[in-house]
């Protein structure tokens, strides 16, 4: 999931892990490098780089360049004091910042394993049948989505070079990988959501999952003489243009993003009225999801 | 030669922070100032909200009816650091060593903190030039506005890190020979950072870091210069925020932080307020009354429906704004929602004239 910030990503994320749960399928949900979110909602603690149960069936996992790192490391020398002795100090830390892209790298990568892992040691069922990534806002989820491809072109030979191939061809993979862009209908998210979705097709080559357009204003009916109001009930009016006048922008942005996304399926969403502080308060998302072809 | 203004606009994604910066350029050139708006934002969107077209690495000017002059323009990391780099090499050679590493040209911008480093740099260069009586920045978003401050120390750290000379040159100069001259330790690290990254890709970027060696002086120069320039009165730190309780709590932990490096947070930018005052339980039973008599039945019914969807939302925003006032120095101002995204003229002028506070 990416689009612009403040458009509802996560809010969607979660709400498309919960479908996926109610569907039977084992989901997990990974936030990248932010300040948990997901878990709290589910009453649980957020947990740095372990995965959280979060309900029956859907995990939560918050992944950070530096954990990645760790986890990379330990894998390769398997000896967590040798870690803390040589890799746990500023300068090791430093050193992981100044090669480029190494933290986006490494994140990406620990998703590629989880992509690979198997429920056991005796079975190739997979571990997860979903897995679900509140990526970074477009600005900063461009470059990250990059990663792989530069990587790949700069770096010629070596373990980076190879896993950096491997990774790209999971996520250019249509079968397995879908960006799905969330937009408002609104002119600034609509635009900056196309200029994404067009660089995207030139540059990491990425098929789009379905595009999620959040924050739809219900129509309510015109009513006549509001300009007959009283001024002690000045506000009531207010806000009954404010709902107009934004649920028919809605409307027309709606209409213009069907011009601009032709072959998308376009998933539309209720504006909410209250903030989303438990899993319930998702259902009406949930539903809409549910109720698109 | 002027002395700037300067207006650093931090916030998170999505909260509006370019707009705001675009109407504070706004209600600044109203008050007769000769104001710059610079975006580090990679997304083209100041130049939307400005309602002009493109907009690039150089101050263009923007067509509004105003006492001063507003200009706007957007960091262009790659161009920043080329001339930093052409500023500060001692010699052609080694200038053109840097500009044509195969890393640089490919990832210099990926690497932590460039955008920061270089939004530090144009602001300094655009401050330096003593032609703007203000100079608004719109920074990267608050999820890295710590690094926006660290920017110069963590880039400096960063290629004069030790570790990365000790295990780097030896690699450049003899290749893996080198090896045996080194402790166990730093052996274990090498073979780690050689199976993650491959040993070309390690002297790409030893050729790299070792490039630089020679402009460190400058660059720290210029760091302890910007540091100088954020101490000054002159240079104010705004927040621009939502409602929402995660935008709140984000502009709670960004003051605390700025507080631990030393700065004040000057004023805080509540936009999308929904604002108004809820009425008591019992006036909202006479207002339903007088909204019958006024609209009918059927009417007042709609009205007062979709007034009370908005109720819980009004009450949230005047608890959010209280909490905001105990985190700034100077004010907390609130813009209310309108109806669309700000993205003309017209409209920004609308948010110009609450913002108004902050030109004085």
């Amino acid at each position: 999931m990416s689009g612009k910030g403040g458009v509802g990503k996560t809010t969607i994320a979660v709400a498309l892990a919960l479908l996926a749960v109610k569907r039977k399928r084992r989901v997990i949900l990974i936030e990248m490098n932010s300040t948990s979110r997901v878990a709290p909602l589910f009453g649980k603690l957020a947990n740095k780089q372990e995965p959280v149960v979060l309900a029956p069936g859907l995990t939560g996992l918050n992944l950070t360049p530096g954990a990645c790192f760790e986890e990379f490391v330990l894998k390769q020398i398997r000896l967590k004091i040798l870690y803390n002795t040589f890799f746990n100090n500023s300068y090791v830390r430093h050193f992981v910042d100044a090669i480029p892209g190494l933290g986006e790298l490494l994140m990406l990568g620990k998703i590629y394993d989880i992509e690979g892992s198997s429920k056991s040691l005796f079975s190739s069922e997979p571990l997860y049948d979903l897995i679900i990534i509140d990526a970074p806002a477009t600005g900063h989820g461009l470059s990250m989505l990059e990663v792989p491809r530069v990587v790949e072109s700069v770096v010629k030979v070596g373990p980076m070079h190879r896993s950096a191939c491997s990774m790209q061809r999971l996520f250019s993979d249509a079968a397995k990988t879908a960006l799905c862009l969330v937009t408002l209908a609104e002119e600034m998210p609509v635009v900056e959501t196309a200029e994404f979705a067009a660089a995207l097709k030139q540059g990491a080559k990425m098929s789009f999952g379905p595009l999620f357009i959040n924050a739809l204003m219900p129509a309510i009916p015109e009513v006549n003489s509001l300009a007959s109001l009283p001024d002690e009930l000045t506000i009531y009016r207010h806000y009954h243009e404010l709902t107009r006048r934004r649920a028919s922008l809605n409307k027309q942005y709606v209409a213009d993003i069907k011009k601009r996304f032709p072959d998308f399926v376009r998933i539309e969403l209720p504006f909410l009225f209250n903030d989303l502080a438990e899993p319930t308060d998702f259902e009406p998302l949930v539903k809409a999801i549910m109720g698109t072809p | 030669m002027k002395t700037a203004k300067v207006f650093l606009v931090c916030g998170s994604g999505g909260v509006g922070k370019t707009t705001v910066s675009a109407a504070l350029g706004l209600a600044l050139a109203k008050q007769g100032y000769a104001v710059v708006v610079v975006t580090v934002d990679p997304a083209k969107r100041l130049a939307t909200a400005l309602g002009i077209g493109e907009i690039g690495d150089d101050p263009k000017p923007v067509p509004v009816k105003a006492a001063g002059s507003l200009l706007a323009m957007m960091l262009d990391t790659k161009r920043t650091f080329d001339r930093l780099i052409e500023k500060h090499a001692p010699t052609k050679t080694q200038c053109d060593r840097i500009l044509n590493n195969v890393l640089y040209r490919k990832m210099s911008d990926m690497m932590a903190g460039t955008q920061e480093y270089m939004a530090m740099e144009r602001l300094y260069e655009l401050y330096a030039q003593g032609k703007y009586d203000a100079i608004v920045v719109d920074t990267p978003p608050m999820q890295h506005a710590l690094d926006f401050l660290e920017a110069p120390q963590r880039m400096m750290r960063m290629l004069n890190n030790s570790m990365l000379q000790l295990l780097l040159k030896p690699a450049m100069a003899v290749g893996k020979k080198g090896l045996k001259f080194f402790e166990k330790g730093s052996r274990t690290i090498l073979k780690v950072f050689d199976k993650i990254t491959g040993f070309d890709f390690l002297q790409d970027l030893s050729e790299m870091a070792l490039a630089f060696q020679d402009l460190l002086a400058g660059f720290e120069e210029r760091a302890n210069q910007v540091n100088t320039l954020f101490k000054n009165p002159e240079c104010q730190f705004l927040a621009v925020c939502t409602t929402t309780a995660n935008s709140v709590s984000e502009t709670e932990l960004f003051a605390g932080q700025l507080r631990n490096y030393g700065y004040a947070l000057s004023s805080i930018i509540v936009n999308r307020v929904y604002s108004g005052k809820v009425p008591s339980a019992e006036a909202l039973v006479a207002d339903k009354l007088a909204l019958k008599r006024c609209l009918g039945a059927e009417g007042a019914e709609v009205v007062a429906q979709n007034f009370y969807n908005y109720v819980p939302l009004i009450r949230r925003d005047k608890k959010a704004i209280q909490r905001m006032t105990t985190l700034v120095k100077e004010t907390v101002l609130s813009v209310p929602l309108f109806e669309a995204d700000v993205h003309d003229l017209e409209s920004l002028e609308r948010i110009a004239e609450r913002l108004t506070a902050l030109t004085q």
